[in-house]
C-alpha cells in the first residue's frame, strides 16, 4: 500500500533533507485529488509561485504500480507561475508506476535552496539520496537522461527538467521517461517545470528494483475487474481501433471539417494544409520510415495511442507528436510540414517546454510580426531562442500571454494566462465553458468525456437549452477531477462514456484494491471535493468571476467558415459551480 | 455543330497491397452521382449500397457541408453538397462531434439543421470525403465501382505522390486504351472538368 509520502525540504539547514512521513489525513487520495489537497491545505495562496512557500507535489494515481491497465499517469501539482492559481498537470511514462511500486503516495518538494546549486534525487528501496550535481546545469532532457543512464542503467524512471525549467520559464514542463527511457512524456501545463527549477531539482531518479507490484486487498476480484476493464477498452472503436491506428492526431481532419480547427492564431476554423499534417498522413509516414504508428508511453498501456517518428533518414527524431502539438506548432502557426513539427516537438521535449504553450506563443508572435505565418524554419529558430535563453526566448518561453503583451497583439488566446488548446470555442461552445471556468486555466482535459447520465451528477441535460452547456461542463469537470485522481489515462474516458460496464469495472478495481464500497455517486463526490479544494485556493489567491471568461475576441470576431461567436452569457458561466 | 463533351475515363489496375495509396484522394474528396435531395441514409445505403449497419455502427461522425449531423435519416444531401464520414473520434471534443451523441449540445453552433426536407429526386453530384478507418473500409469498393473527380484534383494527387503511387500501378488505361503514366498526366483535363476513375486490383 502507498501509506507513506516523501517530503524533501530543499531549504533545510545543512542542505536538502528527505523525510518519510505517513500519508495521514491524505489517506485514500491519489493523483490530482492528492496534489490539490496538499497544495490547497499547505501552500499559502498568496505566495510567490517560485518562492520557498510553494510546494511541488508529485503523485501517482490510486492504481499506479498495480497490474491495472492504463494506470500510469503521474500528477504534478503546485501554485502555477503561469496562472497564479492552483495547478495539476499530468503525464504518462514510467514514473507513476515506479513511484507506486516504491510505495510512495507522493513526493513533496518544499522550501528552496540557499544558492543556485542543482541537485539530483535518487529514490530506491533503501531510501533517498540527494546529491548536488552542477554538471547537469543547462543540459537538455535528452543529454541529461543519457548521463543518468550511464550512471544508473536503463531500468530506472526519471522525472526531470530541461533548461527552460532551470530558467524558471512559465512554459516549462516536467519530463517523465517512457518505456525506452526517453524524456518524451511531459506534465506540460502551467509552468510546473519552473517550480521544480525553483527548488533546485534537475532530476529525480526512481529505481524500483527489488520491489514488487502492489498487491490488492481482494486479488481475485481485482483480477476479474481488470479483465473486464481491458475487454471494455479493447472492444471500443476509439480505444481499440482509432487511437492505436492514428493516435490523437486523427482529430486534425475532423476538426478541420467541422470548421473548429483554430488556424493562424484563431483567425479561421479551417487550415488549407490540414491533410499534410493529419494523423492519417503522419501514421503512413511513420510506418514508411520504419518508425511506428502504434506505441504505448508506459508499460501496461493497451490503447497504444503514441508512436515513433523517424526522420527522413530513418533515425529516431521524437515520439509521435500528438494532436495538440501538431496543431499548436502546425495549423495555429500556418505550418503544414510534419518534419518541422516533429523537430519542434523534439526541441520542446529537450528544453522542457509545454508544446501547447510554446506553439500558441509562436503563433501570437507571428501575428505580432516576429515571423511570417507558415515559416517553419523561423518557428524552429524561435524555439531555439527559448533554449538559449535570449531575451526574445525568455519572452516566448513565458507563454502566449507575455508574448502577446510584448508584441502588442490583441488576439491572445489565453484564459487565466494559459494558452487555449486545439478546439475553437466559437465552434464548440461547450468546451468554451470549460476553458473559461476551469480552475486550471484554458484546459481541454478539464472537462472530459464521462457523461452525466453515467455518473448521475447534476441530473439530465436538455440539449436544446443553452443551460445544457453549463450543466454538461459542470458534470464533465467533476468527472474529470475524479478520473485524474485514479491515475488512469484520460483516454479511458471514451470507453467509459459509451460502456457503463467499463466504468463499473474501473470502480470495481478501486474497490477490490482498497477494500472499499465506492459507487458512481462516491466517484462524483470525489470529483466535487477536488474542484472545491481548487476553487477555494484560487479564490484565496485573488481569483474572481472576472477570470472565468474567454478573451473578448471570441465574443466579437466571427469564426469562418461558420461565422459564429461565443454566445454563452457571463451570468451562465458564473453558475457552473453551483451544485 | 455543338461541341460534344465527353468525360474521360481513367482505369487503374493496382497492386492490392498498395491500394491504401489512394486514401489521401478519398480525404481530399471524390464526386459521386446520386439522386439528390435525399437523406444521407438514402444516398449512402439505398443508392450506394453501404450496409445500414455499417453506417450506424462504424460511422460515428458525419458532417454535411461542414456541419455536424445527428440524424442521418433527416439530413438531406443536395446537388453540390459535401458529405464527410469518419469513425468515432477521441477526446472530449471528438465525442461532442459524434452523431446523436449525448454531448452534441456542446457544438450547437455548428450542428446541421434541416430546412427543407422535400425530396427532389433529380440526379446530381455530391462530394464525399472519407477519413481514417472509414476510408480504408469503404474506399476500395467505391474506387472499384467508379468515382468522379475533377481533373486538377486527380492530377495534383497523382503528381504529389508520384514516386510512391507509380510503384503500385500495374496498368493504367485512358478511355479504354493502355496509357503511359506520363501521358496520362498530360491528358487529364485542366481545372474543374470531371474525370471518371476506376481502380481495380
Amino acid at each position: 500500500m502507498m501509506e507513506k509520502m516523501l517530503r524533501i525540504d530543499m531549504g533545510a539547514a545543512g542542505g536538502p533533507k528527505a523525510t518519510e512521513v505517513p500519508v495521514g489525513t491524505y489517506a485514500g487520495l491519489g493523483g490530482r485529488a492528492l496534489t490539490s489537497a496538499i497544495v490547497s491545505s499547505e501552500v499559502p495562496p498568496l505566495c510567490h509561485p517560485l518562492g520557498a512557500d510553494n510546494k511541488l507535489v508529485i503523485a501517482p494515481g490510486l492504481l499506479s504500480g498495480t497490474i491495472a491497465a492504463m494506470s500510469g499517469r503521474l500528477s504534478v501539482g503546485c501554485k502555477s507561475p503561469l496562472t497564479g492559481g492552483i495547478k495539476e498537470a499530468n503525464a504518462g511514462g514510467q514514473a507513476a508506476q515506479t513511484l507506486g511500486r516504491l510505495g510512495y503516495a507522493a513526493i513533496v518538494l518544499e522550501g528552496k535552496p540557499k544558492d543556485d546549486t542543482l541537485y539530483k534525487i535518487i529514490v530506491n528501496k533503501d531510501g533517498t539520496t540527494i546529491t548536488p550535481d552542477n554538471s547537469l546545469k543547462r543540459l537538455g532532457n535528452y543529454a541529461l537522461i543519457d548521463k543518468i543512464k550511464g550512471e544508473y542503467g536503463d531500468k530506472v524512471a526519471c522525472i526531470s527538467i530541461g533548461p527552460a525549467g532551470e530558467m524558471k520559464m512559465c512554459a516549462a514542463s516536467i519530463a517523465c521517461t517512457d518505456m525506452e527511457m526517453r524524456p518524451t512524456r511531459h506534465a506540460g501545463r502551467g509552468g510546473v517545470g519552473a517550480v521544480m527549477g525553483s527548488k533546485g531539482v534537475k532530476v529525480i531518479v526512481l529505481d524500483d528494483s527489488g520491489m514488487k507490484m502492489r498487491e490488492p486487498k481482494n486479488p481475485e476480484a481485482f483480477r476479474e475487474a481488470n479483465k473486464n476493464w481491458v475487454e471494455g477498452l479493447k472492444k471500443h472503436a476509439v480505444t481499440g481501433e482509432g487511437l492505436p491506428a492514428y493516435g490523437t492526431n486523427v482529430l486534425t481532419n475532423v476538426m478541420n471539417e467541422a470548421g473548429g480547427y483554430p488556424t493562424m492564431n484563431f483567425s479561421s476554423g479551417r487550415f488549407e494544409g490540414h491533410d499534410k499534417i493529419s494523423g492519417e498522413t503522419q501514421a503512413a509516414l511513420e510506418i514508411k520510415r520504419q518508425g511506428s504508428a502504434t506505441h504505448g508511453c508506459h508499460r501496461g498501456c493497451i490503447i497504444q495511442c503514441s508512436g515513433i517518428y523517424n526522420d527522413a533518414q530513418g533515425n529516431y527524431l521524437t515520439k509521435q507528436p500528438e494532436y495538440e502539438t501538431v496543431w499548436a506548432h502546425g495549423g495555429h502557426c500556418g505550418i503544414d510540414d510534419l518534419d518541422a513539427i516533429a523537430m519542434l516537438d523534439r526541441l520542446d521535449d529537450d528544453y522542457g517546454l509545454d508544446t501547447i504553450e510554446m506553439g500558441v506563443a509562436i503563433g501570437v508572435a507571428m501575428e505580432g510580426g516576429v515571423a511570417k505565418f507558415g515559416d517553419a524554419q523561423a518557428a524552429i529558430e524561435l524555439v531555439k531562442e527559448v533554449g538559449k535563453g535570449t531575451p526574445l526566448g525568455r519572452i516566448l518561453g513565458n507563454g502566449a500571454a507575455v508574448t502577446g503583451k510584448a508584441f502588442g497583439v490583441e488576439r491572445v488566446p489565453v484564459v487565466k494566462g494559459q494558452a487555449l488548446p486545439a478546439y475553437d470555442p466559437r465552434a464548440v461552445q461547450g468546451i468554451g465553458v470549460t476553458y473559461a471556468t476551469s480552475t486550471m486555466g484554458a484546459d481541454h482535459t478539464a472537462g472530459y468525456a464521462v457523461a452525466a447520465n453515467i455518473l448521475n451528477v447534476g441530473g439530465s441535460v436538455d440539449p436544446l437549452k443553452p443551460e445544457g452547456q453549463i450543466e454538461l461542463s459542470r458534470n464533465l469537470q467533476i468527472a474529470t477531477a475524479a478520473v485524474d485522481s485514479t491515475g488512469m489515462c484520460l483516454f479511458v474516458a471514451f470507453a467509459v462514456l459509451d460502456q457503463p460496464e467499463t466504468f463499473q469495472a474501473l470502480i470495481d478495481m478501486i474497490n477490490a484494491f482498497y477494500g472499499l464500497n465506492l459507487t458512481a455517486d462516491g466517484v462524483a463526490e470525489l470529483g466535487k471535493s477536488v474542484l472545491k479544494n481548487e476553487r477555494t485556493f484560487n479564490a484565496l489567491a485573488g481569483f474572481t468571476s472576472s477570470q472565468d471568461r474567454l478573451p473578448e475576441f471570441f465574443k466579437n470576431q466571427p469564426l469562418p467558415p461558420h461565422n459564429v461567436t461565443f454566445a454563452v452569457k457571463d451570468e451562465a458561466l458564473d453558475t457552473v459551480f453551483n451544485w | 455543330m455543338p461541341k460534344i463533351i465527353t468525360t474521360p475515363v481513367v482505369e487503374f489496375l493496382w497492386d492490392p497491397q498498395k491500394l491504401p495509396d489512394f486514401l489521401p484522394l478519398l480525404r481530399r474528396g471524390i464526386l459521386l452521382k446520386a439522386r439528390l435531395g435525399a437523406t444521407i441514409s438514402n444516398v449512402l445505403c439505398e443508392q450506394l449500397g453501404i450496409p445500414r449497419e455499417y453506417l450506424d455502427d462504424r460511422v460515428g461522425t458525419v458532417f454535411l457541408d461542414g456541419s455536424a449531423v445527428d440524424n442521418v435519416d433527416k439530413a438531406v444531401v443536395r446537388d453540390g453538397g459535401a458529405l464527410a464520414l469518419s469513425a468515432a473520434m477521441p477526446g472530449l471534443v471528438g465525442a461532442t462531434m459524434r452523431k446523436g451523441g449525448i454531448l452534441a449540445s456542446m457544438r450547437n453552433s455548428i450542428t446541421y439543421r434541416e430546412e427543407d426536407p422535400a425530396m427532389s429526386g433529380s440526379e446530381g453530384f455530391f462530394v464525399l470525403r472519407l477519413y481514417n478507418t472509414v476510408a480504408g473500409e469503404l474506399g476500395p469498393a467505391l474506387l472499384r465501382s467508379g468515382v468522379w473527380t475533377d481533373g486538377k484534383t486527380l492530377r495534383d494527387f497523382l503528381e504529389d505522390a508520384a514516386a510512391d503511387l507509380r510503384s503500385g500501378c500495374l496498368e493504367c488505361r485512358l478511355d479504354g486504351n493502355a496509357c503511359e503514366w506520363t501521358r496520362l498526366l498530360e491528358s487529364l483535363p485542366a481545372g474543374q472538368d470531371r474525370v471518371l476513375m476506376r481502380v481495380t486490383t
